[in-house]
This record gives structure tokens, C-alpha cells and sequence, in this order.
């Protein structure tokens, strides 16, 4: 059974759905965020599904629109990039950290697993990190350890680069454009014939953290594995968001206990988990993860 | 008229709840204006991932035509959203029942009001097969319900090559898989030969007090009833496929609409 949930925090009216589970009296329950700005229920219902199916194992779920999104209202930037911008500097802490201490509160829950998909796996990470009290898990589906594409300012672009070059020196100069490549998530990746694999095995080599790395949700995601935090990650395989996570966790996490994470890859999906079979995959996981942790 | 911007205090309070229907429950958001109001107008949104990419907008518009003295209620079909059911047990049929008791839900509420439909996508091609409203303002109704599925199996088709996720096939085959009971997933929701059947019983036929706004800024020869029909263009692609902007222009989409509901009511 699903009811409706609204709760205040921070001055912020939330909207949000209780999943309820045939009986009451769970010491612990589990938060789902927005996947990016898609609303709560998520892309293919993934959350609502996801949500559904631990309530029927006895875990109360949640799953909540932060503002601006879905049904609860506050001011959104027009641009998306924007938005990810807010949402990768860790613009929602506060108001989701307010919100698991609420929940807890209001649902007489001890604890949270807190999860989500891209954005939502972002602030998973950085409130884990700042509540270990009473997040005791993250589920997190292709977290995005990265800062968005920056914004390209086309005008000093063309004064750096000789305009002999033009549009194709654009392109060889792209960063963004070449990882695409390389991710095989470009239109033009089938053409490529260099060796992908080889490429980014060689990248990963390097001893340094990416330019682009988000180094705040870096420095948290290791604090949560530091503490051996129990975290679950699910990545499409090979897409760029696998990519980055590898490579920045064989730097930023060189040296440290990685027991309590566990890494599934699903291959023949995309990032949003809309193909190949990906949402009962993530349900596969997910179930029985969760109640190891109860 | 009184554009709704993202940030603006809202125009009234808004109710979020379930209509409890016999082991179903369906989702519906009232957006009750503080002001007095003129009509009701149900809102009956767009399918499956098209109701995702569309929700932002799709939620400023009923703010806005609560600051413009309507109240609204509009709700998720069942097995998408936050109402509760299995897709792959949803078709057309099933949809058009969820509609017709939020219209029993409202009519029951505001028994003398005025009621309108404002159906986009899905919602316009149900919105014609439901009685008891006094009027369907149709937002980029599809032809009939196959070319709308046939429209979704394109992007299906365009995924598959740009992600090269499993093997790839045609729309033809795809057709095929469904008429022969298999479950399709189609942009992560599970489409039966319930579903593709039942769409065939759909073609968008305007009537009585019709009128369709199509927002792909087509010529008037091609309107298909110049009499209850116009069109605009709100730029490519629609905000229901891939919103490029959070915030997308739509002040003349609202501003026609409103104006649309205003003389009607």
C-alpha cells in the first residue's frame, strides 16, 4: 500500500510517498531521491518499483520529491546544466539531511539506507557522510563522480585555438567529446577503430584523480568507505559513469578496506536503466542487500 | 493571464492523495485556487516515460491555471507514477477508467461546476472516449493510439543504435513480438499485446466541443478539422521527448489555453 507523505523541513514543503509494509514496527527504512530531475517514481518507475517490492519484504520505503522537483514546488533554473551543477556541489544536503532526520523522527525509524540514481546517488553521498548516525547504507545507481560538462564559452575557445583549425579542431580538442568516444556513447563511437578498452585501461593507469573529478563527493564517498559504511553500487557497464568511478576509486581509494562495497555492472543498459532488463536486475541486487543490513 | 513561474508563491493550496478504487490507487494532485474560481479541468497527461520528461511542465501548468482560476485536478494512469497497478496489465481501456473516475471523483466533489478535459498526448486521444465533460482541449493529440506507440518504438529504435544495447531489430519485428503475446520493454516499462491491441481501438476524431492545439507548428492544410484545431510550434524536440530547458518557453501554449477554457466557461 502507498500513502501520501508531506513534510516541512527547512522551510521546504516536500511531497512524497510511504511505502507501507504489511507490518509495522521496522527499526529501519529505506530513502530514495530524485533521479536527476526526473520526478520520484523515477525513470521506468524504477524508485516506485524498487520501493514496492521492500515494502513487501517488510522495509518500509520512501521516496521523496526535493524542491523543485516533481510535486514540490520552489524556484528551478531554466538550464539544465544548471541544475546539475547545483545538484553535483551538493546543493541538496541540507535539505535531505533535515529530511532523514525527520523521517527517522516522525517514523520512529533508527536508521536509513539512502539512495538514488545519478543525482540521486550524488546526495546519497555527500548527507551519508555528514549523518553516519543514521544512514547506515547507500544504494547507489550510477553514481556520477564527475563535475558536468562545463559551460564552453565558444568566444575564448576561438581566441586559444588557431581558427585555421575551426570546427575540427573544435572536435580533436574536445575533452567531452573524446570520453564520449571512448564510453562508447557517442553516435560516431562505431566508427572510431582505435581500441577503446586499451585506451582507458592506459587512463586508468594514471596516479592522479581526473581534472574533471568532483573532489568534495570524492572526499565524502571516501569517508563513507573509510567507516566501512555498507554501500551498494550498481553501474551500466562501460558507460562513462562505470568509467570515472573506477578510475577515480583506484585513486582515491588506494589503500583503503573496500569490503563493505559492492560493485554490480549490468551490461546491455543504458544510464537510466530504461534497457535490457536493467530494473528486476536492480531489484535482484538490491532485495537482498537490504535485508542483510535489517 | 498569470504565467506560473517555478519560485512563485502558488496560487492556492495543492492536495495530494489517493483515490481509493477497489485494490487500485489511483494518484491525483488538486490544485485548489484561493481565489473564486470559474470551472474544474482535469488534467490527463502524457504515457510512461513521456509523463517523466513532460512533469515539470506539466506541473507548472496546472499552477498556472490555478492562478487563473481553475481548479485542477490531474493524476498518474495506473502502473505509472505514483498510482499503484502492473503496466503490463494497463491498456488504453484501463487508462480511459482511470480518467473517468477522476471525472466521477471531481464531478462528485463540485457537482455544479463546469468540467473540462485537457488531455496531452495520451490524455488527448482518452479524452475524447470518456463522457461527462463539457469540453476536451487537446494538446498535440497523435492520430490514433498505434501511431503514438509506433512514435515511442522509433525512439526505441534510436536508443538501441546510439546505447547498442542487445540485438538490434525493426519496428516491424517489434510489432510482430507484440501480436504474438511477448512483453516489449519499451523505454523501461513492459508493453503487452493488451496494450498495442487495445490502442488500435483509438483514432483522434474532434467533436462537439473539441478543439486541439498540435504544437508542431503544421501548415493549416494539414490540420485535420480547421474548425476545432490550430496550431503552434514550441520548438523541437517537444518538452514530452526531451526537455532541453527545465523551464521551456510555453507562455503562448498557456496563454491560448487559458483563453481556450476562459471562453468556454
Amino acid at each position: 500500500m502507498r500513502e501520501v507523505l508531506e513534510l516541512e523541513v527547512a522551510g521546504e514543503r516536500l511531497v512524497g510517498t510511504r511505502h507501507v509494509p504489511p507490518a509495522r514496527g521496522a527499526r529501519i527504512g529505506v530513502l530514495l531521491l530524485n533521479a536527476g530531475f526526473a520526478p520520484r517514481d523515477g525513470h521506468g518507475g524504477l524508485s516506485a518499483l524498487t520501493a514496492d517490492a521492500l515494502a513487501a519484504r517488510g522495509v518500509p520505503a520512501y521516496r521523496f520529491d526535493l524542491p523543485r522537483l516533481g510535486d514540490s514546488p520552489g524556484p528551478l533554473p531554466a538550464r539544465k546544466e544548471d541544475f546539475f551543477e547545483f545538484v553535483t556541489s551538493g546543493g541538496f544536503t541540507d535539505v535531505t539531511t533535515g529530511l532523514v532526520r525527520e523521517l527517522c523522527a516522525c517514523e520512529g525509524l533508527g536508521r536509513l539506507v539512502l539512495g538514488g540514481l545519478c543525482g540521486g546517488a550524488v546526495t546519497a553521498i555527500f548527507v551519508g557522510a555528514r549523518e553516519p548516525a543514521r544512514v547506515c547504507g547507500l544504494l547507489l545507481l550510477e553514481p556520477e563522480m564527475y563535475v558536468v560538462e562545463p559551460r564552453i564559452d565558444v568566444a575564448s575557445q576561438r581566441r586559444r585555438r588557431p581558427r585555421l583549425l575551426g570546427r575540427l579542431g573544435r572536435h580533436v580538442f574536445d575533452y567531452w567529446g573524446w570520453m564520449r568516444l571512448l564510453a562508447d556513447e557517442g553516435p560516431r563511437s562505431r566508427w572510431v577503430p582505435f581500441p577503446r578498452r586499451t585506451v582507458l585501461a592506459l587512463l586508468r593507469r594514471r596516479a592522479v584523480l581526473p581534472s574533471v573529478a568532483n573532489v568534495p563527493l570524492v572526499n565524502a564517498w571516501r569517508e563513507v568507505v573509510r567507516h566501512a559504511r555498507p554501500s551498494l553500487v550498481i553501474t551500466a557497464a562501460g558507460k562513462m559513469p562505470e568509467i570515472y568511478f573506477d578510475r577515480i576509486n583506484d585513486v582515491a581509494l588506494r589503500g583503503i578496506d573496500m569490503g563493505a562495497v559492492i560493485h554490480i555492472r549490468l551490461t546491455n543498459t543504458n544510464h537510466i536503466f530504461t534497457t535490457g532488463g536493467a530494473i528486476e536486475a536492480v531489484h535482484s541486487h538490491v532485495l537482498p542487500w537490504v535485508e542483510r543490513l535489517r | 493571464m498569470i504565467a506560473h513561474e517555478p519560485g512563485m508563491p502558488l496560487c492556492g493550496i495543492e492536495v495530494p492523495q489517493y483515490l481509493d478504487r477497489g485494490g487500485l490507487q489511483t494518484y491525483v494532485v488538486e490544485h485548489r485556487p484561493a481565489q473564486p474560481w470559474r470551472a474544474v479541468v482535469v488534467l490527463a497527461g502524457p504515457m510512461s516515460l513521456e509523463r517523466s520528461n513532460s512533469y515539470l511542465s506539466w506541473v507548472r501548468w496546472a499552477r498556472t491555471l490555478a492562478c487563473n482560476g481553475f481548479w485542477v485536478f490531474r493524476f498518474d494512469y495506473s502502473g505509472v507514477g505514483e498510482s499503484t497497478g502492473a503496466f503490463a496489465e494497463q491498456t488504453f481501456d484501463t487508462w480511459a477508467d482511470d480518467l473517468r473516475a477522476v471525472i466521477t471523483a471531481a464531478r462528485e466533489r463540485h457537482p455544479d461546476a463546469v468540467l473540462f478535459v485537457n488531455g496531452l498526448r495520451l490524455g488527448a486521444l482518452l479524452g475524447q472516449a470518456v463522457d461527462g465533460c463539457d469540453g476536451l482541449l487537446a494538446w498535440d493529440p497523435p492520430a490514433s493510439g498505434r501511431a503514438m506507440l509506433a512514435d515511442m518504438l522509433r525512439r526505441k529504435l534510436a536508443a538501441d543504435y546510439v546505447d547498442r544495447v542487445g540485438v538490434r531489430k525493426t519496428r516491424e519485428e517489434y510489432v510482430r513480438e507484440l501480436e504474438s503475446g511477448a512483453v516489449l520493454e519499451v523505454e523501461g516499462y513492459a508493453w503487452s499485446r493488451g496494450l498495442w491491441s487495445s490502442a488500435g481501438r483509438h483514432a483522434f476524431a474532434p467533436r462537439g466541443r473539441h478543439h486541439a492545439i498540435y504544437l508542431d507548428g503544421r501548415p493549416a492544410e494539414r490540420l485535420p478539422d480547421r474548425e476545432r484545431g490550430e496550431s503552434l510550434r514550441i520548438g523541437s524536440p517537444p518538452f514530452w521527448v526531451q526537455p532541453n530547458s527545465l523551464v521551456p518557453d510555453l507562455r503562448e501554449l498557456f496563454r491560448r489555453s487559458v483563453a481556450r477554457l476562459e471562453a468556454w466557461s
